[in-house]
Parts: structure tokens; sequence; C-alpha cells
């Protein structure tokens, strides 16, 4: 062949290189519908109920001019998820894009009725990210998604602005999609997933981000309130931040209490085996700042022993409430005892795992609290 | 045609005659009559080319001047011997009629005298010249403002004036069959290798052109890599910069008629230092550097870049940001890339117009462009206002690195192109693509690429960064230069004790 020839071959197969394939999944920005929020709860008829809110693009400049039109809230339901997802393109007239998906939300409906069915299409499709938060709420998932508010145009951001600021009151369980799947996937520990409620008293509607859904298998069985929340917190080691009350001396008096703030807590689940009885201890290491103390102001070195004494004495009590409700009321391994013997005893587990239900809430277990007191003296 | 190649005549009319033939009787060819005392002669110049007031100074007044002085009443026989010792410039006998042209040509003046077989040729050469001025195209805030102009002369004295060694070589070379150009191969005899400097002389001598009417003719002629949008061969406009060059082992190429001096061999590196990084102080000249190698990147691929993320990748902006890019695009009629590819070609209008347009209406340009078309376009909804920022960003960045101003350019739809059919991914082929043509560059037997590729980390404290002047105590060692210490090491600057 001829050198010109040979090169203008060359040339054109390089074009249809980039023609062919080219502009494969290409999406113009326009042409895509931003989902926020994404609701999922169960329908009549055992069909699922999807409903998403998607960004209206110009929502943040069109600020001024009023609430109207900032998010859209579409509502479908199928058989399936993905049918109910691929419904929404009806709707929608956007092609809706998933990945920036800020929270999904579970209906109290749908939890009792089980969540493995709709994890598997969270986790099979590419455009849900695994990191998403989760939570359940009291009563429909769709109440929160079409919920407004007054902090953000957008509502999911606030939410999530509400997930990232958990951390400095540790009274909410905040989980991503991932950790879901993990805990149900897992032997020995029982899922529990956040919960959201959303408060629309007049003109002032709030989020709330506290306590949790337990789940038995993918079953949600019972809530946690806020104490109970925090128990579970501490023996996740998953405490960042918080206030621990506590008040101690003379009930009596009116004005009382004692905040610690904390800087820095820690735990860990150490499993043994006595013969053929597993035990547990619970080790909490907790430093803290005196933060308030309304009662007489601490001056000697005994008196910091003193508050360092309640504060250990508040954080087992936090931690007994929830030791109570899931050996006692639950009976439910929901702290992880089971996968903590599992991975220190695992000839042990594999013989017991059946009857695991039943050890349960008769093992027993120790609290063991190192608290301190940083600054010691220091008001300011 | 041989009629050229004769030998003088000894009649003075034949002489004119042939002259005035060979040129055409152009009316810039001028004869002057003479008589030295009995013998007679005339003088023959090309106006324009020659000094006058110098030629009348130097040889008129002096020869006039024999016949009036007792002392050497001129003799029967004057021969041209003679007068030469009587004429106060430079000069040398001619025996045939291509050198008389010749020397015409570069403005002398010949001097014919009756019955002599011989013409004497004097230096006259006096063009009006610009004046050394700051060069426009390597501005500088601290440094020397003086830059080469268009007579090879008196480039080579200022080179002269900055390196006063006697290893400072010029090998002149005559080039283009028409235009004679005269060429000066400059190097350090003992810095730079034998082997580049007889390279460049190869090159050089292989070129076969009619005329060589600025150094770019040159440049594309010696080049490595004459498909590539690369340069190979460098070009300054600055004494010191060419200064500091030869001092690296590099060789210069000057050419008459321009100021441009070509530098060989040229490495990528080069395009992103600056002579201001070496007056200033190390640190911030550093910044600076590292400065220019993200701009040319800006330059090159942030609008592949948005195109990618804007029709591929939009999980890849973080979510505030999205829906204000989104916000953004919301009713413009068209897709991403048209808009990136006709804000760029829109750019490169306004700078071909800013540049060629007559210095006086160059003003109207940038308001035209700048208000009419950046401003209305956004707001009549036909582009977006990220894409104009992008635009903006890109077109700035690509003028902090001058010598890339024009691979920038291409670079940058080259990109442009490959994202919007691939994505990030045809971002990173067209990548890998460019990479490998430049891995794959030399000029003049040394990568293009080092000292990053090759890795030469001694070569590279002047790469990314430069360090301080008394670290740098060796050459470049690609060059291969001959002595790698730099005379007189430099030690580090100490405090008094």
């Amino acid at each position: 062949m001829e050198k010109p020839f040979k090169i203008s071959v060359a040339i054109i197969l390089t074009a249809l290189l980039l023609f062919l394939p080219g502009c494969w999944s290409h999406r113009e920005l326009n042409e895509i519908g931003i989902v926020s929020a994404m609701g999922l709860d169960l329908n009549e008829e055992g069909k699922i109920g999807l409903s998403v809110q998607v960004i209206t693009p110009l929502a943040e400049q069109a600020n001024e001019t009023g609430q109207a039109g900032k998010v859209r809230f579409l509502r479908t339901e199928g058989k399936t998820v993905f049918d109910a997802v691929r419904d929404m393109m009806t709707i929608s007239g956007d092609r809706l894009f998933y990945p920036h998906n800020q929270i999904i939300v579970i209906g109290e409906e749908l939890a009792r009725s089980g969540i493995r069915p709709v994890l598997d299409f969270l986790e099979r499709d590419p455009e849900i990210r695994l990191f998403t938060n989760i939570f359940v709420t009291e009563g429909r998932a769709e109440r929160i998604i079409d919920a407004v508010s007054t902090e953000e145009v957008i509502s999911a951001m606030h939410l999530s602005r509400l997930i990232e600021n958990y951390g400095s009151v540790s009274k909410g369980i905040p989980v991503r999609l991932l950790d879901v799947l993990n805990a149900i996937y897992s032997e020995g520990i029982e899922v529990c997933i956040g919960k959201i409620d959303y408060k629309g008293e007049k003109g002032k509607p709030t989020f709330l981000l506290k306590g949790g859904g337990v789940f038995k298998d993918d079953k949600l069985v019972d809530w946690l309130d806020t104490e109970e929340t925090r128990g579970f917190l501490w023996v996740h080691d998953k405490v960042e931040s918080g206030i621990i009350v506590a008040s101690n001396r003379n009930p009596q008096e009116k004005l009382e209490g004692i905040s610690f703030e904390i800087i820095r807590a820690g735990s860990k689940i150490k499993p043994k085996l006595e013969g053929d009885k597993p035990s547990f201890t619970i080790e909490i290491k907790v430093t803290c700042n005196l933060g308030e103390c309304m009662e007489h102001l601490p001056k000697t070195n005994e008196d910091y022993e003193e508050l360092e004494k309640i504060l250990g004495q508040a954080v087992i009590g936090e931690v007994q409430t929830i030791l109570d409700k899931a050996q006692k009321e639950l009976g439910m391994d929901i702290l992880g005892f089971g996968e903590a013997l599992y991975r220190k005893f695992p000839a042990y587990w594999k013989e017991h795992k059946q009857e695991w239900a039943k050890i349960f809430p008769q093992t027993e277990v120790e609290i063991v609290v190192e608290a301190l007191l940083a600054n010691h003296g220091t008001l300011r | 045609m041989n009629e050229y190649n004769g030998t003088i005549s000894s009649t003075l009319e034949d002489n004119r005659t042939y002259l005035k033939q060979a040129f055409n009787n152009s009316p810039d060819l001028l004869f002057q009559e003479l008589t030295i005392g009995t013998k007679k002669g005339f003088l023959v110049y090309l106006e324009g080319l020659v000094d006058r007031p110098f030629l009348s100074a130097a040889i008129v007044e002096p020869l006039l001047a024999l016949n009036n002085t007792q002392s050497k009443v001129p003799e029967k026989d004057l021969t041209l011997g003679q007068v030469s010792e009587e004429v106060l410039c430079q000069n040398q006998q001619a025996h045939f009629y291509e050198e008389i042209l010749k020397g015409l040509l570069s403005g002398q003046t010949v001097l014919f005298l009756d019955g002599a077989k011989e013409a004497l040729l004097c230096d006259t050469y006096g063009v009006k010249e610009r004046n050394v001025q700051e060069p426009e195209t390597e501005a500088s805030v601290r440094g020397p403002r003086e830059g080469f102009v268009e007579r090879i002369g008196i480039n080579a004295s200022l080179l002269r004036s900055k390196l006063k060694d006697e290893k400072l070589r010029f090998e002149p070379m005559v080039l283009g069959k028409r235009s004679h150009t005269l060429v000066y191969i400059t190097y350090f005899e003992g810095l730079a290798n034998p082997k580049l400097v007889e390279e460049v002389r190869r090159r050089l001598n292989s070129i076969d052109i009619d005329a060589i009417l600025e150094s770019g003719y040159i440049e594309q002629l010696i080049e490595d890599g004459p498909f590539s949008i690369f340069p190979t061969v460098g070009a300054t406009e600055k004494p010191d910069k060419l200064a500091a060059k030869l001092l690296e082992g590099r060789v210069g190429i000057m050419v008459d008629g321009t100021p441009f001096v070509l530098t060989v061999p040229y490495l990528l590196v080069e395009a992103f230092q600056n002579p201001e990084d070496y007056y200033a102080r190390p640190f911030y000249a550093s910044v600076v550097r590292l400065i220019r190698y993200l701009a040319f990147y800006i330059t090159t691929m942030l609008p592949a870049f948005y195109v990618a993320i804007q029709t591929f990748h939009q999980e890849m902006v973080p979510t505030h940001l999205l829906i204000k890019m989104s916000a953004g695009r919301e009713g413009i009629p068209f897709p991403v890339i048209v808009e990136a590819l006709g804000m760029g070609i829109m750019f490169e209008l306004l700078r071909e117009a800013g540049i060629r347009m007559p210095r006086s209406v160059g003003q109207a340009v940038s308001i035209v462009g700048a208000l009419v078309i950046g401003e209305a376009a956004v707001q009549a909804g036909f582009i977006s206002q990220s894409m104009v920022i992008i635009v903006a960003l890109t077109a700035i960045s690509g003028f902090l690195v001058p010598p890339l101003t024009a691979p920038a350019s291409l670079l940058r739809f080259y990109f442009l192109i490959s994202t919007s059919f691939l994505g990030l991914f045809g971002w990173l082929m067209a990548l890998i693509a460019l990479l490998i043509h430049l891995a794959s560059l030399r000029s003049f037997g040394v990568p293009y690429l080092s000292p990053l590729m090759p890795t030469n980390v001694g070569d590279l404290k002047d790469g990314f960064i430069r360090a301080p002047l008394w670290m740098m105590i060796t050459r470049p060692s690609l060059l291969n230069s001959y002595y790698r210490q730099k005379k007189g090491s430099m030690p580090k600057p100490q405090k008094n004790p």
C-alpha cells in the first residue's frame, strides 16, 4: 500500500474509534435530575412505594422568591424497587441521577416487614452509593422526603448537615448503607438503624435525629430512646463528643447537675470463656472536661476525684440501660457480643451459635469505666 | 551563467559598464568620480547600505587630501596598495567581479583606479538601525533591559559584553542562495560538547534554501521533530538568557536580520524557566516556577476536564458545586462541548486579532472581546457563566508559559475533543499518547523530557524548583558539557565570624 493511503486509513480508523463507542453514557447536566433524598415505603398490596426529592437546579438562586419550586417531590410505586425507580422516569421528565443522594429513609411499615428485599437493589445498583446515610422513621418515609426545611433550600442538605454534626451530641445512630449490609450479613450482631423524625408544627418544621430502630434479622422490632442510644454508641465505640449529665449529693436541691463534655472516648468488648460459660467486659475509657457544675465549686483534688467517680457512674448507668434493654427486654444481641466472641473463640461460636439467642440474655457483662477529668480547676 | 566570474578589467569604463549591466542600471547604484593626482578613478556603492558621512570622512577626504599635501605629492604610478594605506577604514583588495558584487551588496564601497586590475573593497556598512531596546516578547521586571537587534554584529557585541572570555566562539557561515545571510554559530569552547557543535555545523551546512528571512527558517530546517507541535529549538531575544544557555554548554545560532537567536538543544523544562528566576531569590522563584507548570496544566486541560465531569462524571463533583453548575447550565441551548469549543475558538480569534491589529485599535478588540462577547453572550443565555470563567482562566494561564503558547492552544482542542467523546477515560488516553510522543522526542540527541525522564536528580535542581545559586555548581550533565564543574564553584554564603 502506498504511504498516503495508509495514513488516511489510520486517520479514518481513529475517527471511527472515537465516533462509534464515543459518547457512551454521555449526558448533559441539564438533562439529569439530581436526587437528594430517597424514601422507601410499603404500600398496599405489597408494593414498594418510592419517593424521591429532586433538586431543581435554580433552587438556590431563587432563594428570595419564595419557598415553592425549590425541590420536586415525586412518588411512584412498583412491584420491585427497580420497577419503581424506572417508573420515576415516566413522571420526572429528567433522567434521575442517584449518586448525589444524601439520605435513604425507610418507612416503619416496610421496616417491620423486613428490609432485606429492598436492600438488594440498593446494594446492586451502581448509582447508589454505599456511603449513603440510611435511617428509619416512624410512620411513612415519604413524610420525611416531602418535608420542607427552614434552614436550607434543599431539606436533604439540612439533613446531611445534621448527620455530620451528630458527633457533638451523640444521641442518634448514624449508619451508612454499607454498615447495614455488613451487619445483616454478619453473625453475632443485630442491625440497628438510626431514627429520623419530623415535626411539622405550624411554620416551624424540625427534623429530629434521635434514637434508633432495633432490627431482628431484617425486621424492625423496637425503638431505642435517646438514653438507650447513647448506651448503644458507648458499646460500639461511636461516641465522639457530647454531654454527660449527672447529679449527686442532694437530690432535694432544685438546681443541681453536672455536665461533662466528652473530649475523647473509646470502648472495647472483651469476651472471656470460663468452661462453657462466656462472659464479657466492656472497657470504656473516657476523658471529659468539666463543662458545668451547678453544685458547689470543686476545689481540692478530692473534689475532682469525687467528680470522676460521678462521671464513671454516669457512664456505667448509660451503658447499663442499653444492656438491660438488650438482654432483658429484647433478648437480642444488638451490641455485637456474639461477633466479639466469634472473633476470640471461633470454635466455641461455631458450636453454640444456634443457641446464642438463648445464651445471650444470661451472660454476665461487666462494665469497667476509666473516667478522667482533664484540665483540673481551670475555669477559663 | 559565467558572466560574474570574470576578472576585473583595467579600464575604468569597462568596469563601470559591467557594474551597470549587472544591476540593470539600478538607480541606487551610485558612482563617484575621483582624481588622485593624475590618476582617475571612481567609487561605487549602493545607496542606503553605506554610511555616507563615514564614507566621505574615511575615504574621500583622505584621498583628496593627497592632492593638496606637499609632502605626499602623488606619484605617477599610484598603486592601489598605497591608496589602501591612506584610507581610514578596513579594506581589502579584490580581483574578481564576484567579490565586487558581494561586497557592494553587503554595504561595501568599491574603489576602482584607472589601470589597476584589482579594486579596493572598503567597509562602509551603515544601514539605519534600531537602537538596542527592551525586548517585547520577553519582558522582565528585574534584569537587563537590553535585547538583541536585527544586526548580527551588534548582537555579537552584546553577547561579548556579557561574556568577556576569549573562549567564546563565533563561527561565521553564509546561508541562503539569494539572501546570503550571515549566520554565527556561537558557543563556548571547552563548555559545549564538540560533537554537538559539529552536529549543528552539519545541519546548517545541509540547508539549501533561497533566503533566510528570519531565524525561524533555520529553526524549521534543523529541528528534530518537524511533525511535533512542540518546539525543539529555542529562541530568545535576551543576551543574558543566551549567555546563560551558552554557559550551560548549549550552542547558539545568530542570524543576521533578526533579533531572535536560536539555542540548541532545547528541552521542555526550558520553557518553564525564565531568566528572572535566577535574578530573584530562590524561594519565590521556585514557587513561581511551580505555578508555571500548574498554569500549563490548566491552560491545556481545564476545559477538557470541565467538559468531562459535566457530561460523564457528574458523580465526582461535590453536590453543592454540581447544583451550582447545573443551575448555570439551565436553559443553555448548546451541549457543553459546543460551548467549550466555541469559546475556545473565540479566544483564539481575539488573541490573534489583538496581536495583528494596529496598536491604536488594539484597545477596541479587548473591549469588544470582553464586553460584547463575554458579557452579552452570558446575558443572552448562549453561554453559561461557568464556561466564561473556565475560558478566562485558561486564557490567562496560557500566557504564563510563552514558549509553549502555540502547543498549548493545540493541546487544548486535542484534549477537549478526546474528553467530549470518552470522558476522563478519553482524557487519560490522550494524555498517555501525548506522553509517549514527548518521550520519543529528542533535541540534538538530548531526550526532550530530561531531566524529568530519564530522571537525573542532579539536574532536577533546576527543574520544578530553582535551587539556590550556590547549590547549582555543576552544569547540566545531559548536555555532556566538557567541564561539569562551573568555573569557580560558589561557596555557600556564610556569616562573618
